[in-house]
């Protein structure tokens, strides 16, 4: 299956392993994500201001170069592995969906371009896979991650808001569906309270303090689970959680890794993992033999 | 209506007078130990007309989690009228909140991060 991928600004500049891992697991399934061309940044933050697109025109650009590509896809989909990217993509094909005048207001602004029909869906990684199906998924595992305890962080934009309808991509107080997927490749999830809670996002440009004081109650939360690992689907969660576990000591800190190293890892291929995370995961894996 | 009120519902599309100040808002937002007034205090001013709402730390320490706009029992999206509360101090331009020249570990922060702060924060 051949499905289109905005990969965004973070997982190019900052986290290849992101998009690496996605790419690498997703072809091991039999799904091919190919590179939207020409995809500009989507903008970070759906813009809240009602009265005016202008914000929104970036992720509009991508989604008119997704729609050259359709036709060579097998499904109408453009899919994203982080999460904010997932959430302004998802909002703004909603909202043109939606808003009849938004869309002909943007398409006579975006001159250089065919005008967008907003006929495509946006969805998260996580909701391709799980089509893909974890019974599926569990049949292609060569090092199941037996023991290993996983903490699911989804923060805020996989889940929040609830309107228009369509974007969470699970129960917004209470979501499932990574831990599922992590019970697939033979982990043991750990459930935690404060896995829907906000990492402090931008903030932590100017107000490291803000980004602190909430990474601290996150992983504090996870720890005290017994979680030997947090995963993410956001580059921003998983910096700012970071970020709290250098100001933790060493003792209460919980390495942060994307959801698709450690399937990477249980489907064997390459999970660019840092080699003393990985050291830690193999070990959190009781039944596992460490071998590389 | 008064003006403040009126920019408010403009900008963000939210009836502001439907609030009535349960304070679910405040109650999940985790951010309110670093904030000068509550989301729902906020609300108040704008009911109001008071200006000195726009003055407060309140709407830049808001990180738009959406967790008020969520459990809102009057459907309110509470983070988006955080954000008018921004715009209008941006649009007006009286202010600089921020100078992203400033920006320390440039290279280590993720891009997202520096793209939010600079369309949250700037004109
Ligand atoms: S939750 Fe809604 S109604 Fe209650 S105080 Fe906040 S904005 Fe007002
Ligand atoms: S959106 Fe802003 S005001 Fe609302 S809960 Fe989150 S940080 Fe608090």
């Amino acid at each position: 299956m051949k499905v289109l991928f905005y990969p965004g600004c973070s997982l190019k500049s900052n986290y290849p392993e992101f998009e690496k891992t996605s790419i690498e697991v997703c072809r091991k399934l039999g799904v091919e994500l190919v590179e939207i061309p020409k995809w500009t940044c989507c903008g970070v933050n759906f813009s809240l201001a009602t009265d005016s697109v202008m914000r929104h025109l970036g992720a509009v650009r991508s989604l008119i170069n997704a729609r050259k590509e359709m036709n060579e896809m097998d499904r109408r989909s453009v899919v994203a592995a982080c999460s904010m990217c997932y959430n302004v993509l998802k909002r703004v094909n909603l909202m043109l969906k939606e808003d009849r005048d938004k869309l002909d207001t943007v398409n006579s602004f975006i001159d250089d371009e065919p005008d967008y029909v907003p006929d495509v869906e946006v969805v998260h990684l996580l909701t391709l896979l799980k089509d893909v199906g974890f019974e599926e998924i569990e049949s292609k595992v060569v090092r199941p991650l037996k023991g290993l305890k996983v903490a699911s962080y989804y923060g805020c934009a996989l889940l929040r808001p609830k309107k228009p309808e369509g974007i969470p991509i699970d129960d917004p107080e209470s979501p499932t569906i990574m831990e599922d997927l992590m019970r697939s490749i033979g982990a043991e999830p750990v459930d935690f309270p404060f896995k829907t809670e906000c990492c402090g996002n931008y903030h932590v440009v100017f107000r490291p303090d803000i980004v602190e004081m909430r990474a601290e109650k996150i992983i504090g939360s996870a720890k005290s689970r017994g979680a030997d690992v947090i995963v993410s689907t956001c580059p921003l969660c998983l910096y700012n959680l970071e970020r709290g576990n250098e100001a933790l000591s060493e003792d209460i800190r919980v390495p942060v890794v994307f959801f698709t190293q450690l399937l990477a890892l249980a489907l064997g291929v390459d999970s660019y993992l840092k080699d003393e995370v990985k050291k830690r995961i193999l070990e959190g894996c009781k039944e596992v033999v460490a071998e590389t | 209506m008064n003006e403040l009120a009126k920019r408010v519902i403009e900008i963000s599309g939210q009836n502001v007078y439907a609030c009535y100040q349960c304070g679910c808002c405040s109650a999940g937002c985790m951010f309110t130990e670093k904030m000068d007034i509550l989301p729902n205090q906020a609300i108040a001013l704008i009911q109001r007309g008071d200006e000195s709402v726009l003055e407060k730390e309140t709407p830049w320490i808001c990180a738009s989690c959406f967790v008020c706009t969520v459990r809102c029992p009057r459907g309110l999206d509470v983070a988006a009228i955080m954000e008018a509360l921004r715009e209008i101090k941006i649009r007006r331009r009286d202010f600089v909140k921020v100078d992203l020249r400033k920006i320390k570990e440039i290279e280590r922060l993720p891009q997202i991060a520096i793209t939010a702060v600079a369309q949250k924060f700037t004109w």
